[in-house]
């Protein structure tokens, strides 16, 4: 049935919240004990969405953009104001113990462990607290340890971990009742290059094996290229793009950077249709070509066939300095169409 | 220490203590409820019985020494677990690389949120006590004086007493139970609920032996007129020696309390 | 209930932690005793040079101390988490809680193993034994029976006090300074018999801020004591029920709390 294949589903959700303000200074504090405003600020502003099962789908946004209020709406934190989320077919705020036990969250800055305990203490709990079997449990934490290494640190107590260890032990934390659906909030957040790589192709991993379905929020965007095939940009509460990861640089960069080390410094590059020079630094010149008509493979044949290079790369614009462009408001998005727009009026 | 850097660090603190207003509230409220109930005790007592004095005190004495040692304790309100955060969160390091006293920022801290207390609770509760109960302070502006000297000194000696018990962060990770053996002390020798004239003699010898009594008892009996002006000074110099004391306690324990933090590192 | 194994799981887990910290185990529960040796000290003193407090003896106040010490004893093992509940909302540890498969009470209430509750019953027993002995306490059947019953009133009562406090923080954030008035303080107006206040705050801790019935009401059943004041034989036997008013008004005021929480955030 079309409805088992979707894991979440959102239908103009909308969150505002009553702000106060407090005073600046002396006496607007002082004023401030007598009288506060009230401000209403829209967090989430009527955003619609569905993620199939499996799909691997980054949830992107400045800070306070709304991300971090959407997925405490999907985890049942939070009532929505208007609209409806449906998670695993449930309604989370209605049904929020039943969605809590389908749904797994890793929340980057807090763990979810026992401080003081061993992590198998923690991962016992666990298997309590979500009611899985004890031959369940078994297998799913070999599995964990397999991929993430955690036999070493199963005896030590949380506190002693490092960032990295403790992360790892967090996300296999959340897997224990294998969820369909698993929620990350900046899981990647402070950790080394090592620890990060290591997380990723786990991630990695259980999407592809296990078909686990994955929301992952985070501002590294090296976070989003590798892992997810689809992002969903929010910017002040509205949904800015929903679309495939690959598409979104193909569709706003219609330059590519190619970076040439000569042996010698005394090149100079002309000539060549289609070939600008942006930036030279020693034996190194950074060239753009138009890639709407004109071939990489031609490009480089000719430089290559015309000088004496030492290294070639070709840099693709980062989905970061895309994004970037999007908060600058370099580049402009299409803007819903009006019929979107009055479409939440009606329910 | 620079005198103008100690008054900034009062100043801090003191504003920081400004931002906690509905505690501010309450704390009147809290204070008040002592001070309620402590007066409705000794009222009770004293209706028991037709001598209208007792240890030299009469009922309106005792409700006066109640309501005013009530007024200096809450005065000398502090936050007795800075030192304990400031080790545990590691900023305790920064305070070896300030040339700066620790004692005097942390008694600097301590004025700050203190003068806030003074101001926002001390100064209410005494007020609606003046309405409320019949109580007798003598308005002697040299007595008020000399008063005021024993109140710095009594608040130095608090000071100190937090200091020497927050110090204990450094060898032990859990010091509450320390802190609650301190308030345990504190509340019984300083006389703050029962008058030290009240204790019976075999305890008199040890209370004589600790400084509690001299940071609210003695403080207080100043002010009520309980002591005359001539045993006020032997009041403060008794003071002052404890100042000493405690202070080369303060001193030794800090010293201890570097070296270990230097060799450990935390 | 499968539920319920979870949530003994859970209280287990939290008992163990707090056994990683051994040797202050022992430590806390002495300094806990000697705190409450230097309030009885005082009250001692007191009883010593007055002999009795409105017409209740030594023994009769070492009995009502007892209730007291077993209801708070009780209360603490059950209810600590509550009064520290402020920190879970501020840290964002609720919304862990919100996103696990189990009621957010019920994991607030087991997530923390209260080391005190020991000190409280040696302290309780200990005035128990003294009470009964120095009370003249005549030990019937019913009297026997009805004692658990009065103390796990007692228990709702101030369990409830402590749940609609924590659940203030769902709408302060912070609410430190209610929970030390309201909690700690407040504890003071129960250690002396209550008709030693007036009328007016009589009404108060029995029909508004019922902690009276802790131990002051049901004493007077426990000691055949005629009593006066407000006094009427039914309030003897009021605690059960005021327990169950007080726990219950006090489960909507949490769900109200988790209900604006999940309205506003945090």
């Amino acid at each position: 049935m079309k409805q088992d294949n979707i894991a979440i589903k959102v239908r103009c959700l909308s969150k505002d919240f009553d702000i106060s303000e407090s005073g600046k200074g002396f006496s607007g504090k002082l004023k401030a004990l007598f009288h506060r405003k009230r401000k209403t600020l829209t967090a989430v502003d009527a955003i619609d969405f569905e993620i199939n099962r499996g799909e691997f789908v980054g949830y992107v946004g400045e800070n306070g953009a709304g991300k971090s209020t959407t997925i405490k709406m999907l985890t049942g934190i939070l009532v929505p104001t208007s609209g409806i989320a449906e998670v695993n077919g449930i309604i989370p705020f209605k049904d929020r113990k039943r969605n809590a036990a389908k749904i797994g969250v890793v929340f980057g800055q807090r763990t979810q462990l026992w401080w003081d305990l061993p992590v198998r203490e923690s991962f016992d709990l666990l298997r309590v607290i979500f009611r899985v079997s004890q031959s369940d449990f078994n297998s799913q934490i070999k599995k964990l340890d397999k991929a993430l290494g955690l036999n070493p640190l199963m005896n030590m107590p949380v506190r002693k971990l490092s960032l990295g260890q403790r992360m790892r032990c967090d996300i296999a934390a959340s897997l224990i009742h294998n969820p369909p659906v698993l929620f990350l909030d900046e899981p990647t957040i402070g950790l080394d290059v090592l620890a990060k790589e290591s997380v990723r192709n786990f991630l990695a991993e259980i999407n592809r094996e296990e078909g686990t379905t994955i929301i992952l929020t985070t501002h590294d965007m090296n976070d989003i290229e590798q892992l997810c095939k689809r992002i969903i940009i929010l910017e002040e509460g509205k949904i800015m793009y929903d679309g495939e990861t690959t598409l979104l640089k193909q569709k706003f960069i219609h330059e590519k950077v190619i970076e040439v080390e000569f042996h010698d410094d005394g090149n100079i590059i002309q000539g060549i249709p289609g070939v600008t020079v942006v930036r030279e630094q020693g034996c190194k010149k950074w060239l753009t070509f138009d890639n709407d008509n004109y071939g990489i493979g031609d490009v480089i044949g000719t430089i290559a066939s015309r000088y004496e290079i030492k290294d070639i790369s070709v840099n693709e614009p980062s989905v970061e300095s895309i994004i970037r462009n999007i908060y600058n408001n370099s580049v402009t998005l299409a803007t819903p169409s009006e019929e979107l727009l009055n479409k939440c009026d009606e329910s | 220490m620079n005198p103008k850097l100690f008054i900034k660090f009062v100043s801090v603190s003191f504003q920081k203590q400004v931002t906690y207003r509905f505690d501010c509230f309450v704390g009147i409220v809290n204070g008040f409820l002592y001070v309620f109930i402590f007066t409705s005790l000794w009222k009770a007592l004293y209706s028991q019985f037709d001598t209208t004095t007792h240890n030299g005190y009469t009922l309106t004495a005792i409700v006066t020494y109640a309501i005013l040692v009530m007024a200096v304790r809450i005065s000398f309100t502090m936050d007795d677990s800075i030192i304990y955060r400031k080790v545990m969160d590691g900023s305790i390091a920064m305070e070896l690389v300030r040339p700066t006293s620790f004692f005097f920022m942390n008694l600097a801290e301590n004025v700050g949120h203190s003068l806030f207390h003074m101001m926002a609770r001390t100064v209410p509760i005494v007020i609606i006590s003046v309405f409320l109960f019949d109580i007798y302070i003598p308005f002697e502006v040299q007595r008020l004086l000399v008063f005021i000297v024993s109140f710095i000194a009594g608040y130095i000696l608090v000071c100190m007493m937090n200091f020497i018990a927050g110090l204990l962060a450094f060898w032990f990770i859990e010091i509450f139970p320390f802190l609650l053996f301190k308030y345990a002390f504190y509340t019984f020798f300083s006389g703050g609920i029962v008058p030290i004239d009240f204790f019976p003699e075999f305890l008199k010898p040890i209370v004589n032996l600790l400084p509690f009594q001299y940071m609210l008892y003695y403080p207080t009996t100043i002010l009520i007129g309980r002591a005359s002006l001539v045993e006020a000074q032997s009041i403060i110099i008794a003071q002052l020696i404890w100042i000493v004391i405690m202070g080369v306690i303060c001193s030794l324990m800090w010293g201890a309390g570097k070296k270990k933090l230097i060799i450990q590192g935390g | 209930m499968e539920s319920i194994k979870i949530y003994l799981t859970l209280f287990a887990i939290s008992m163990k932690a707090r056994m990683e910290y051994k040797t202050s185990f022992l430590f806390y529960i002495f300094a806990i005793l000697t705190f409450y040796a230097g309030q009885f000290g005082l009250l001692f003193i007191l009883l010593n040079r007055f002999h009795q407090i409105k017409g209740w003896s030594v023994g009769e106040m070492v009995f009502l101390y007892s209730l007291q010490a077993f209801a708070f004893g009780f209360t603490n093992l059950i209810f600590s988490q509550l009064v520290n509940f402020d920190k879970m909302i501020v840290d964002g540890e609720f919304d862990r809680v919100l996103v696990r498969p189990l009621s957010p009470l019920g994991q607030v209430i087991f997530s923390k193993f209260e080391v005190s509750t020991a000190a409280h019953l040696i302290i309780g027993s200990t005035a128990l034994y003294f009470g009964s002995r120095y009370g003249n306490i005549e030990w019937t059947f019913y009297k026997v029976l009805l004692f658990p019953v009065i103390v796990t009133g007692g228990v709702l009562i101030a369990g409830g006090i402590r749940l609609m406090v924590a659940a203030v923080a769902f709408w302060t954030l912070r609410n430190r300074s209610l929970v030390h008035t309201v909690i700690f303080s407040s504890k003071e107006f129960i250690n002396y018999p209550v008709d030693i206040y007036n009328v007016g705050m009589q009404f108060f801790l029995t029909f508004i801020f019922p902690i009276a019935f802790i131990n002051f009401y049901p004493a007077h059943y426990f000691l055949d004591r005629s009593g006066t004041g407000l006094l009427h034989p039914a309030l003897e036997m009021g605690t059960p029920i005021v327990g169950i008013i007080v726990i219950t008004v006090s489960i909507f005021s949490w769900k109200a709390g988790v209900n604006h929480y999940q309205s506003t955030g945090s």
